[in-house]
């Protein structure tokens, strides 16, 4: 009888859940029970305070692992096709035992291809271009170890059209519309009081982020602004410089300022006192133009440019100030390894790759981040992707072939940010976010593709993360929250 | 629905009890329920040859299935379509409507629970547990959220008393 009686109970429970679910409810169910000074209740608190942490972690991370320590026992278990993980965690404490279970989806992951807080205007979708879940051939929809992504997620809400639930795999063209395996358009209106910085990066707002670069790259800020390097061991005043081979040379003649890049030291020497410098400034007025180089280092100047066919691959990452402007707009240059920091950009070039680096253009609206990649364009590369970082107008579209590998991420002082003018097959693999609530605005065209690649995140963070720079955080792929069927159940005993 | 082999399909069942007629299940694939179009009530199946048909998924789970049926499941009223189960495929009860509501007794104020079986249409009223008093029950809207708060007196002596606050929320 006392079976029957404890079953019943349990049945009831269920149903509460059913209810919530019908109603549309991808709901959390917290309970909260108060202090008890019986010492059973006690421990039965404790008990289920331990099962809720590890549920949470297991849901947190999204990760269907299962996991065994003091007190604590999760089971984690996943169905043939990837879809969904059962997890079944298990809370001890002195003889009390609480059990709570839940169902998460492996395929939607809480990141999406373009991720906007406020995005005012979506359109061009349904011509041949596409915001996409997934990517082809890497992170693509039919491998099962995947994070499969929606296209879309939007703090405001849209009605857009040409959502298609599909799984396609032509690396060229992965169809058009907002596609994904998973929802492809989700209207996350907590979005809207959300501060997307800590998605990304170890800072959860742009003062934070501010900060941690400054710390990373010893660039000085003024609101946003790249003003110059933190404690510079050289400054000088000069107004035209040129970076070729191993030197940094400003001046002609015998009065030249010349800077021999050291390799193993890893600092230049400069030619008019003999000393050691890792970081150099060249003053408000230098426009330094880089050739073929090798230097790393710190280098800072006014504006900053780069000749046609320029090949900057330094032995060491190489990190470049320009106060004012970084001009790429010479066709066939390669750039690796470098972290660039400006107020402006002209990035229009052909046959331009820059792998393994940071564009960052900052001050708060103040200045333009123009990136026009033409035909060739590589900005990231697959193994070496980049993280483009702007507080300011940005406009990115292209003529042409090209592609982006990484992450763009727009800050909440941003004011204006365009992406989608111009013809031709470009694609961005990564992700896209943008934490400004100001004007945001998608115009697709052409043959257009926005792909959410979470191994290309994975490898930025990775290469980040061996220049022992602690500037992102470790991707998870995590649980869309929208998606969760939770059924908690309990047992005391 | 873990894994389907030939005919079969492995699932984790949570099914706690066989006392009563409750094989209506909708057959969630993601967001989505199976074969719906959005009017009217969804379609409702009928799992056949659960076994075991009493499976509880919290006591003693290994993390393996623990329950098979048949693969194939029909339309609860044997006319419509049926439908192949697939790996990930969510099978729940079709809910009951509740209401939750204090009631005056000669035994005290209790907690009652009216429920409707939508799928069948069947109501039924139960007496949960005894409240402490008709302030025991209280209900706030907080935003999307609903808390409730409850105290339960015990039928033991001496009596004890449980408080419950519990938040349903999106």
């Amino acid at each position: 009888m006392k079976i029957r009686e404890r079953g019943f109970a349990l049945i009831t429970v269920l149903i509460f859940f059913l209810v919530l679910l019908i109603l549309g409810v991808g709901g959390a169910v917290i309970t909260q029970m108060g202090y008890f000074s019986i010492g059973s209740e006690a421990k039965y608190v404790i008990a289920e305070k331990r099962a809720n942490k590890a549920l949470i972690s297991v849901l947190e991370s999204g990760i269907c692992t299962g996991n065994q320590e003091t007190g604590v026992k999760v089971i984690a278990i996943k169905d043939s096709g990837n879809n969904y993980c059962f997890v079944w965690s298990e809370g001890r404490y002195l003889g009390a035992k609480v059990i709570k279970t839940s169902i998460f989806p492996l395929k939607a992951s809480n990141w999406s291809a373009a991720m906007y807080r406020n995005l005012n205007n979506l359109s061009g979708i349904g011509g041949n271009s596409a915001i996409v879940g997934y990517d082809s051939p890497e992170n693509a929809c039919t491998d099962p170890n995947s994070c499969i992504a929606p296209a879309l997620i939007t703090g405001n809400l849209l009605n857009p059209e040409g959502l298609v639930i599909a799984c396609n795999t032509n690396p060229n063209n992965l169809g058009s519309g907002l596609i994904s395996t998973v929802t492809p358009y989700v209207n996350d209106e907590t979005l809207l009081q959300t501060d997307l910085t800590s998605k990304l990066f170890n800072a959860e707002n742009r003062n934070q982020l501010l900060q941690n670069l400054s710390e990373n790259f010893q660039v000085e800020f003024e609101n946003g602004i790249p003003k110059g390097l933190v404690d510079p061991k050289k400054e000088l005043n000069v107004n035209s410089c040129t970076a070729s081979g191993n030197t940094i040379t400003c001046g002609e003649g015998g009065n030249a300022d010349i800077f021999t890049w050291d390799p193993t030291k890893k600092v230049y020497i400069y030619n008019k006192d003999g000393r050691e410098y890792s970081r150099i400034d060249f003053g408000q007025n230098a426009q330094i133009t880089f050739e073929d180089f090798s230097g790393g280092g710190f280098i800072a100047g006014n504006n900053i440019s780069f000749s046609q066919k320029a090949d900057v691959n330094p032995t060491s990452h190489l990190i470049l100030v320009a106060r004012n402007q970084i001009t790429i707009s010479e066709n066939n240059i390669k750039i690796s390894n470098t972290f660039m920091f400006s107020k402006n950009y002209n990035i229009d070039a052909q046959n331009l790759t820059i792998g393994n680096g940071i564009i960052y253009s900052g001050g708060a609206g103040v200045g333009n981040l123009n990136i026009n990649v033409n035909s060739g364009t590589q900005l990231g590369t697959s193994a070496n992707p980049i993280l483009i970082i702007s507080d300011n107008n940005i406009n990115i579209g292209r003529n042409g072939n090209a592609d982006i590998w990484g992450a763009i991420f727009v800050t909440d002082a941003n004011n204006n940010f365009n992406v989608g003018y111009g013809n031709g097959n470009f694609k961005i693999h990564g992700v896209l976010i943008s934490n400004s609530l100001n004007n945001n605005n998608i115009n697709l065209s052409g043959n257009f593709e926005i792909r959410f690649n979470f191994k290309v995140l994975e490898r930025l963070y990775t290469n980040l993360n061996q220049l022992n720079l602690s500037l992102m955080h470790s991707p998870i792929c995590g649980a869309s929250k929208k998606k969760l069927f939770i059924t908690t159940t309990m047992r005391v005993y | 629905m873990v894994n389907v082999n030939g005919t079969q399909a492995n699932l984790i069942s949570c099914r706690l009890s066989t006392d009563r007629n409750d094989n209506y299940y909708y057959i969630w694939q993601g967001e989505k329920i199976v074969n719906y179009n959005g009017s009217g009530l969804p379609p409702i199946y009928k799992l056949s040859e659960l076994n075991p048909n009493n499976q509880d998924c919290i006591k003693n789970f290994i993390g393996t299935p623990n329950a098979q049926s048949s693969a194939l499941v029909v339309n609860f009223n044997e006319t419509a379509s049926t439908y192949t189960l697939q790996p990930g495929d969510i099978i729940m009860r079709v809910p009951h409507k509740v209401r939750l509501y204090a009631k005056s007794t000669s035994d005290g104020y209790w907690l009652y629970l009216n429920k409707t079986d939508m799928a069948t249409g069947t109501n039924e009223e139960k007496m949960l547990a005894k409240l402490k008093d008709l302030d025991s029950f209280k209900v706030y809207a907080q935003g999307h959220t609903l808390k409730i708060e409850m105290g339960f007196q015990s039928q033991s002596t001496p009596e004890k008393v449980l408080k419950i606050e519990r938040y349903f929320a999106r």
